[in-house]
């Protein structure tokens, strides 16, 4: 201390006291920067990861709504099969039509139900939405299973539907349509939302992703 | 720490001042350098996710194109130019997605063109830009927007 040295041998010294705390300080500082470097990156990551796999759910749910309207048969085209109920059900949250989608193994069509759930099936405590659909195979036995668009994340979809187009290209979007009518276009809006996971701004991390499909 | 008592001075000196200012200038600057990896991978992720909401975007327009028709396309063309034109944009700036799409920064454009060997053949080509950044140079217009193209044709 002030400056005075313990001697330890012939060639070197120790060091002072403050000469320890200031290394010491210097050190934590330098410390507590990569800390804080290390901390952001891993955060960055963590959360860039939680993005990209609520973007992919979301992708491959919008692929899965995309194949069913795209392969959609209309009541009048099933007339031979003679299907019970084959009526087409045009809602904002709901969507009930058929479709040539995965067929099942005996080469029938089957009838697809898109909604909106409340609570998750198995955890109906809860108050999550989850978007999801129904494969009712025809003269099937049994309960149709739900089958939500993800199983960790909660969603929502919307449709719209427009059976004409303006002279300036845009749609005539509709919430409804009459039974069996058939649309031109239909608007989906899937949004899917990680509920474990807020920005910066405290808002629930959500993927929107929109678009239409002309059948 | 000079001479003490008549004692040599030792052979061994601590760090000086600027040697230990230009260290943590190094360190710091290192520092940096990997907040700034750190805030790039960020950009470039949200552009990912930005490409691929656009992308979805795009195919809707191209979708409502598609089923206005040929016919319709035609009618606008003759409205929007005056006099014969191999090609022609409509909207001339960038427009917003007009309800029910909740499009936020996302604008959209078409161009459409034609060959005159191939008359009933019309190249439709649909862009979704994002804002802010689309006014930037043109490098960042282009890795800022998505386009989808198809040929409608005559039925």
């Amino acid at each position: 201390m002030g400056g005075r040295m313990i001697k330890r041998d012939g060639r070197g010294r120790g060091l002072t006291l403050l000469e320890v705390m200031v290394a010491i300080a210097t050190g934590a500082v330098i410390f507590a920067i990569a800390m804080g470097v290390l901390l952001t990156t891993n955060q960055t990551a963590n959360q860039a990861m939680g993005h990209e796999a609520l973007l992919q759910e979301a992708q491959v749910a919008m692929k899965e709504i995309r194949s069913v309207l795209e392969k959609a048969v209309w009541p009048e085209d099933m007339a031979a099969t003679a299907v019970a109920g084959a009526n087409v059900v045009f809602l904002k949250n709901g969507l009930a039509l058929f479709s040539s989608h995965q067929p099942t193994t005996t080469g029938r069509i089957c009838r697809y139900e898109f909604l909106n759930m409340k609570g998750v099936p198995g955890k109906e405590d809860t108050q999550t939405t989850t978007a999801g659909y129904q494969q009712i195979v025809p003269g099937g036995a049994g309960k149709p299973e739900f089958r939500p668009f993800s199983r960790e994340f909660a969603s929502t979809v919307e449709f719209r539907y427009a059976t004409q187009v303006g002279a300036d290209l845009q749609p005539v979007w509709l919430e409804g349509l009459p039974s069996g009518q058939k649309p031109q276009l239909i608007w989906v809006d899937l949004v899917m939302r990680d509920l474990s996971r807020r920005d910066r701004r405290g808002r629930v991390e959500e993927v929107r992703l929109t678009t239409a499909i002309s059948l | 720490m000079g001479r003490k008592h008549g004692h040599p001075q030792p052979q061994r000196r601590g760090f000086s001042l600027i040697e230990v200012l230009i260290a943590l200038v190094v360190v710091v600057f290192a520092l940096y350098g990997v907040l700034d990896l750190v805030a790039a991978n960020q950009q470039i992720s949200l552009r990912a996710r930005r490409r691929a909401v656009a992308t979805e975007l795009a195919r809707a327009k191209m979708a409502e194109i598609r089923t206005a028709g040929f016919g319709a396309v035609t009618a606008l063309w003759d409205k929007a130019t005056s006099g014969p034109s191999q090609s022609f944009i409509y909207p001339s700036d960038p427009a917003e997605f007009k309800a029910p799409y909740r499009a936020g920064p996302f604008r959209w454009q078409a161009r459409y063109s034609r060959n005159p060997r191939q008359p009933d053949a019309i190249n439709v080509e649909v862009r979704v830009l994002w804002y802010p950044t689309t006014k930037g140079a043109p490098e960042e217009v282009l890795a800022n927007s998505v386009s989808v193209g198809e040929l409608l044709v005559k039925k």
